[in-house]
C-alpha cells in the first residue's frame, strides 16, 4: 500500500510536469522575413490565390517572367504580415506601368491599392459589396470596379476620388475596355444572368445592354477589333440538371453590336469557362472539361479535342502575350497549396509548373515593352 | 411494424427458456432509459461526469463541459458559438450524441452543435470513446455522448433556482422542480440564457474592436413524467423543446456580418419498461423535429441567403434483456426509424428508412474477475450496403491493483441528407463510411485508507481505420460529396483521477492527455500534397488538468487545458499555434435546514491568453462569471 501511494504521488507529479512541459514547448511563430523594399515586382506575374475555404486569407504569388524567382504571400511580406482577407478575387494594374495595383477582396468588401513595384499598401477602398474585377479606361484614366451590388464603381487611378456608380445587370464580373467603352459581363452572382452592360467611359452612362447567353465568363478583343465572349451556360460540369443549357462562343462587332458569329457548344452538361487570346490576337483559348481548347478565329469552328489535355478542368487561365505562354492553375481542394502550369501557346507543350498559394484562380501578366517601363 | 413485434416476441420466447435464478443480474431500479452501455461496452473507455462537475458547469454548454474536463478535442468557432467535437482524430459527424438513447445528430448535417446543449439539463453525461455501431448503429466511429435522465420514485420534492451573470452581458436563469409521491415522478427543467458576447478583440490591422453581431438567446424546457404503474411496469414520457437564436459574427478576414441562425428543436418520447425476473423488456418511441433557419440579409436580393432546413424523425425501439445462464446476460432488440428532410436545396423531400437488429451478450468470469461482451448488429438502410457491425470486448483484473481492457469493433456511418441531396453536389451514389476500431488499456488503482486517498490511472492505446470517408471535393466551381478518403487514426490517452484528505482538507486531482495522429491515406491526384498528412483542425496533443481543494463548505478549483498546434491546410503547410486556457473558481455552500445555497465565482481564461481556436475567428480574453444556485428540498417521508 505504501508503495502504491508513492507511485500515485509520482504519477501525479509526472502529470503536472507534463503539463508544464507543454507550456514550455509552445513554440513561437516564426514571422516571414519582410520583402525587399527596393524590389520591383511590376514586371513579373502575379498569381491570385483566393485563400483557404471558407474564410482563410487570400494571397498573391509573385513569379519573375523567366520563372527563376517566386515569392509566396507577396502582400503579407510587403505589409508587415497583415493578411489580405477573404477571398482575393483579382488584381489589375493600369497599362502600362501604372503606379497602383488594385486587388479586389470579395468577402471583405474592399479593394486594396498597393504600390505596383513594392507591393506596399497605399490605401483601401472600403464598403464595396463583393468587389470582383477592375478594368481601366486608358482614354480617360479611370478605374472601374465590378461589384455584386449589381453595379460598377468608378474611381480615379489613385482611388482617392469616386466618380460614381453605374448600374449593371446581376453579378457583374469580368470587364474589358473596348475602344471608348467598358464591356461588363453580368454573370449572375448567386443566380444567373446572361447580359453585357456597355458603359461609355466619357460619360459613365450605360449605352447598351446586350442579351447573350447564360453566364458570360470571358471576353477578348481580336486583331480585327471584334469582341469575343464566352458564355458557360446554365449548370455545373458533372452535375446534370433539368434546366442546363449549352455554352456559347459569341463574336460581336463593337460598332453596331451585331453578332458576327454564334457558336454553340455540343452538350448542355459540359460548360466552358474563361477566355484568353494569343499575342497575334487570332487564337482564343478556353477551359473545358478535359483541358485547354484552342479556337482559331480564321477557322471559326470549335475543336473536338483539347489542345492541352488534362483529366480534369483547369481553374484559372492566363496568357503572357509577350512570351506567348499559357498559364493554367489547379487549385486542388482549396485546402492546400495549388499548382500553376505554364505551356507554350504555339505547341501546347508544358514548360514548367510551380506551387502557388491556396486556390490560384486569376493571373496578372503585364505585357513587357522593349523599352524600360521606368 | 406488426411483423417486427411478432418477431420480437419470438425472441423473447426463445430467451425465456434459458432463464435461471441467479444473483448476477442487478436490477437497475426505476430506469426509464434502456441504456445498453453499462452491460455491453466492455473494453471501451468511458467517462462519466459526476455531480460535482455537473454542478460546477451547469451554466456552461456541453462543449465547454467536455473541453474543461476531458482531453477530447472540441473546435469552437466563437464564444458561445458553434462547437464541434472530435474524438480520437475523427470529426463531429463520427460522434453519435444521444438523449436517453435517442440520437440527436441532425439528419441533414450528421452532427449537432454542442453549444446548443445545456450542460445542466441532464442527470448524467457519459462519454464513450471509440466505436459504438454494435450498440447504436450509424455514426459511432470516433465516440459517443450519452445524455441521460433518471426517474426517482423516492418520495421527494425538490426545487432548484440558478442565476448567473458573466462578462459580455451574459445572463442566465435556470429553474427546475422535481417531485415524486412514490408512484408518479415529475421533473421540469427550464433554462434561459442571453448573451451579447461582445468581447474585445484585435482586427488584422491590430485595432481593438468589440465583436459585433455575436448575440445569443436560448430558451429550453424539459418535462419528464414517469409512472411506477405496478406489476413491475414503469411508464415514462419526456418532452424537450428548445429554441436558440444566435447571430453569427464576421471572421477577421471578412467585412461585417449580419447573419443569424435560428434553431428550434422539439423532441419527445414515450416508453414502457416491464421488469422481469432478472431482466426487462422495453418499448420506446420518439419523435424528433429540428428546424434550422440561417438568414443573411442583403439589400441585393441575389445576395440574400435565406436557408431553412427542417427534419422529422420517428424512432421505435424495443429491447429485451435477461440473465440467461449463471453469469451471462443477453440483450436483443429491434430499432426502426423513419427520417424526412425538407430544404429548398433538396429537389424533393429527403427520406430515409432505417432498420436495425442487434443481439448482445455479456459474460462474466467471477473466478478471475473478468467480463466479456460479444455484440452483433445489422442495420438495413435503403440504398446502402451496410456491413455487419460486431464488437468484442474484455475487461478485468490482471494483478492486484492492475487491470486491463481491450475492445475490437466494426463501425459505420451513412451519408447525411446534405451529402446525398444538396443541390448542387449532393451525391445519391455515396457509400457508407466503414471502420475497424481497436483499443487496449491498462489501469492502475491505488488506495490508501489512512489519507482517504485513491488514485486511478489508465493508459489507453487506440487505432481506427476509416474507409470511404466522405469529403466535399471541388471540380472548378462545382463541389460534390465523394467517398474519397481513407483515414488512419491512432494514438494514446492517459487519464488520472486522484483524491486525498489531509487535516480535513480534501484534494481532488484529475487530468487527461490525448495524443491523436489522424492521417489521410489516399493520394487524391497527382498534385495532392495531403497523403499521410494530419487532418486539419485535429491537434496531436491535448490535455487538461483540474485541481480542487475542498474545506468544509468552501472549495477552490483550478483547471487548465492545452490544445496543441492544429493544421489549417491539408498539406500541413499552415498551422494555428497551440494554446493554454485556465480557469479559477471559488465556491461557498450555505446549508439551511435541508436546503442549500451555492455561490460560485469564476475567472475564466485567467492568463488572458490570446488565441484562435478556428482560424480568423476571434476569442475572448479573461472573463468573469458569478452564479448563485438555490436548492430547496422537502422530504415527504417525515409526514408519514
Amino acid at each position: 500500500m505504501r508503495m502504491s501511494n508513492r507511485l500515485s504521488s509520482m504519477v501525479l507529479l509526472c502529470c503536472l510536469a507534463l503539463a508544464i512541459g507543454f507550456t514550455a514547448c509552445n513554440k513561437e511563430e516564426v514571422d516571414n522575413p519582410p520583402a525587399d523594399k527596393s524590389a520591383d515586382y511590376s514586371r513579373g506575374t502575379f498569381v491570385i490565390n483566393e485563400g483557404l475555404f471558407p474564410n482563410g486569407t487570400g494571397s498573391v504569388t509573385y513569379m519573375s517572367r523567366d520563372g527563376s524567382d517566386i515569392v509566396d504571400g507577396l502582400y503579407q511580406k510587403a505589409n508587415e504580415n497583415i493578411p489580405l482577407g477573404n477571398n482575393v478575387q483579382s488584381i489589375n494594374v493600369y497599362p502600362i506601368g501604372g503606379e497602383h495595383a488594385f486587388i479586389t477582396v470579395s468577402n471583405a468588401n474592399k479593394v486594396e491599392l498597393v504600390n505596383s513595384k513594392t507591393f506596399e499598401k497605399v490605401r483601401t477602398l472600403e464598403n464595396i459589396t463583393n468587389p470582383r474585377y477592375v478594368e481601366f479606361s486608358t482614354t480617360y484614366g479611370k478605374a472601374y470596379i465590378s461589384s455584386w451590388d449589381n453595379s460598377v464603381k468608378v474611381y480615379n487611378l489613385d482611388g482617392t476620388e469616386s466618380y460614381g456608380t453605374v448600374a449593371t445587370g446581376t453579378g457583374p464580373e469580368k470587364m474589358l475596355e473596348v475602344n471608348d467603352q467598358i464591356w461588363v459581363l453580368n454573370q449572375g452572382g448567386f443566380s444567373i444572368d446572361s447580359t453585357i452592360t456597355i458603359i461609355d467611359t466619357e460619360t459613365d452612362q450605360v449605352v447598351e445592354t446586350i442579351q447573350v447567353y447564360s453566364k458570360p465568363t470571358g471576353i477578348q478583343q481580336d486583331k480585327d477589333g471584334n469582341v469575343w465572349i464566352i458564355c458557360s451556360g446554365n449548370g455545373w460540369n458533372g452535375f446534370p440538371q433539368e434546366d442546363d443549357s449549352e455554352g456559347h462562343l459569341v463574336c460581336m462587332d463593337p460598332d453596331d453590336y451585331s453578332i458576327i458569329a454564334d457558336i454553340s457548344f455540343p452538350t448542355v452538361t459540359e460548360h466552358p469557362e474563361k477566355l484568353v487570346i494569343n499575342d497575334e490576337r487570332d487564337v482564343l483559348f478556353y477551359n473545358y472539361v478535359d483541358g485547354i481548347y484552342r479556337f482559331e478565329i480564321q477557322i471559326n469552328e470549335l475543336s473536338e479535342s483539347a489542345f492541352i489535355q488534362r483529366p480534369a478542368m483547369f481553374y484559372g487561365l492566363g496568357m503572357d502575350i509577350t512570351a506567348n505562354i499559357i498559364y493554367a492553375s489547379d487549385p486542388l481542394d482549396f485546402l492546400q497549396n495549388g499548382v500553376v502550369y505554364r505551356y507554350d501557346a504555339a505547341n501546347g507543350e508544358l514548360i514548367d509548373s510551380f506551387e502557388a498559394g491556396i486556390g490560384p484562380g486569376e493571373f496578372y501578366i503585364p505585357p513587357i515593352l522593349v523599352k524600360s517601363v521606368d | 411494424m406488426k411483423l417486427f413485434i411478432a418477431f420480437f416476441f419470438m425472441l423473447v420466447g426463445v430467451f425465456s427458456l434459458y432463464s435461471q435464478t441467479d444473483t448476477t443480474y442487478l436490477l437497475k431500479e426505476f430506469e426509464v432509459t434502456s441504456g445498453r452501455i453499462d452491460n455491453f461496452s466492455a473494453g471501451q473507455k468511458k467517462i462519466k461526469f459526476d455531480s460535482i462537475q455537473r454542478a460546477q458547469f451547469s451554466t456552461f454548454n456541453l462543449g465547454e463541459l467536455i473541453t474543461k474536463n476531458t482531453s477530447v478535442h472540441i473546435n469552437t468557432y466563437s464564444h458561445n458559438g458553434l462547437s464541434q467535437i472530435s474524438f480520437r482524430g475523427t470529426s463531429a459527424t463520427h460522434t453519435g450524441i444521444y438523449w436517453n438513447g435517442f440520437e440527436l445528430n441532425q439528419p441533414n448535417l450528421g452532427q449537432i452543435d454542442l453549444a446548443l446543449l445545456p450542460g445542466g439539463f441532464f442527470n448524467q453525461v457519459q462519454l464513450i470513446h471509440g466505436g459504438g455501431s454494435s450498440l447504436y448503429g450509424s455514426g459511432n466511429i470516433g465516440g459517443s455522448i450519452h445524455l441521460n435522465s433518471h426517474s426517482v420514485f423516492t418520495k421527494h420534492i425538490q426545487g432548484k433556482l440558478q442565476m448567473h451573470a458573466a462578462s459580455f452581458d451574459e445572463f442566465g436563469l435556470n429553474g427546475g422542480i422535481s417531485w415524486s409521491d412514490g408512484k408518479w415522478y415529475l421533473n421540469t427543467k427550464l433554462i434561459g440564457k442571453k448573451a451579447a458576447n461582445d468581447f474585445s478583440y484585435e482586427d488584422l490591422n491590430g485595432e481593438s474592436l468589440k465583436l459585433a453581431n455575436a448575440a445569443l438567446e436560448q430558451f429550453g424546457i424539459i418535462q419528464d413524467i414517469s409512472l411506477n404503474a405496478g406489476k413491475d411496469w414503469i411508464l415514462g414520457s419526456s418532452f424537450w423543446y428548445q429554441e436558440n437564436e444566435k447571430q453569427i459574427p464576421a471572421t477577421l478576414t471578412m467585412s461585417s456580418s449580419d447573419a443569424s441562425q435560428n434553431d428550434r428543436s422539439l423532441r419527445s418520447y414515450i416508453s414502457a419498461k416491464k421488469y422481469l425476473h432478472n431482466g426487462y423488456f422495453s418499448v420506446r418511441s420518439a419523435v424528433m423535429h429540428d428546424m434550422s433557419h440561417y438568414f443573411d440579409p442583403d439589400s441585393i436580393e441575389e445576395l440574400q441567403i435565406d436557408s431553412k432546413i427542417e427534419t422529422w424523425k420517428t424512432v421505435t425501439e424495443s429491447q429485451f434483456e435477461k440473465q440467461v445462464l449463471k453469469n451471462s446476460i443477453i440483450n436483443a432488440g429491434l430499432i426502426y426509424s423513419h427520417t424526412i428532410g425538407k430544404s429548398i436545396y433538396y429537389e424533393n423531400l429527403a427520406r430515409q428508412d432505417q432498420f436495425g437488429i442487434f443481439a448482445l451478450w455479456y459474460q462474466s468470469f467471477p473466478q478471475i474477475g473478468w467480463k466479456m461482451n460479444l455484440n452483433i448488429r445489422q442495420d438495413l438502410i435503403e440504398n446502402y450496403d451496410v456491413p455487419l457491425t460486431p464488437s468484442v470486448g474484455f475487461e478485468g483484473k490482471v494483478y492486484k491493483f492492475i487491470s486491463a481492457r481491450v475492445n475490437l469493433s466494426r463501425n459505420f456511418r451513412v451519408p447525411t441528407f446534405n451529402d446525398r441531396f444538396w443541390i448542387p453536389g449532393g451525391n445519391i451514389n455515396l457509400e457508407p463510411e466503414v471502420s475497424w476500431n481497436e483499443e487496449a488499456a491498462v489501469l492502475f488503482d491505488f488506495n490508501l485508507m489512512k489519507y482517504k486517498s485513491s488514485t486511478s490511472i489508465s493508459l489507453t492505446a487506440f487505432n481506427s481505420n476509416v474507409d470511404n470517408w466522405i469529403l466535399w471535393v471541388p471540380d472548378g466551381l462545382f463541389w460534390s460529396a465523394q467517398n474519397v478518403q481513407k483515414v488512419w487514426s491512432r494514438g494514446w490517452e492517459a487519464d488520472i483521477t486522484s483524491s486525498l484528505e489531509v487535516f480535513g482538507v480534501r484534494f481532488l486531482f484529475s487530468g487527461g492527455y490525448t495524443y491523436a495522429k489522424s492521417t489521410n491515406e489516399v493520394k487524391q491526384s497527382e498534385n495532392d500534397q495531403t497523403f499521410k498528412k494530419q487532418l486539419i483542425y485535429i491537434p496531436e496533443h491535448r490535455y487538461y488538468v483540474s485541481e480542487t481543494l475542498i474545506w468544509k463548505t468552501f472549495s477552490v478549483n483550478y483547471r487548465q487545458n492545452f490544445t496543441g498546434e492544429r493544421f489549417v491546410t491539408k498539406d500541413n503547410e499552415q498551422a494555428l499555434p497551440g494554446f493554454q486556457l485556465a480557469d479559477l473558481s471559488v465556491s461557498k455552500r450555505i446549508n439551511f435546514h435541508q436546503n442549500m445555497l451555492d455561490i460560485n465565482v469564476s475567472v475564466n481564461n485567467i492568463w488572458d491568453t490570446k488565441y484562435q481556436a478556428v482560424q480568423y475567428n476571434p476569442m475572448p480574453g479573461r472573463y468573469y462569471k458569478l452564479s448563485i444556485n438555490l436548492t430547496i428540498n422537502k422530504s415527504m417521508n417525515e409526514n408519514e
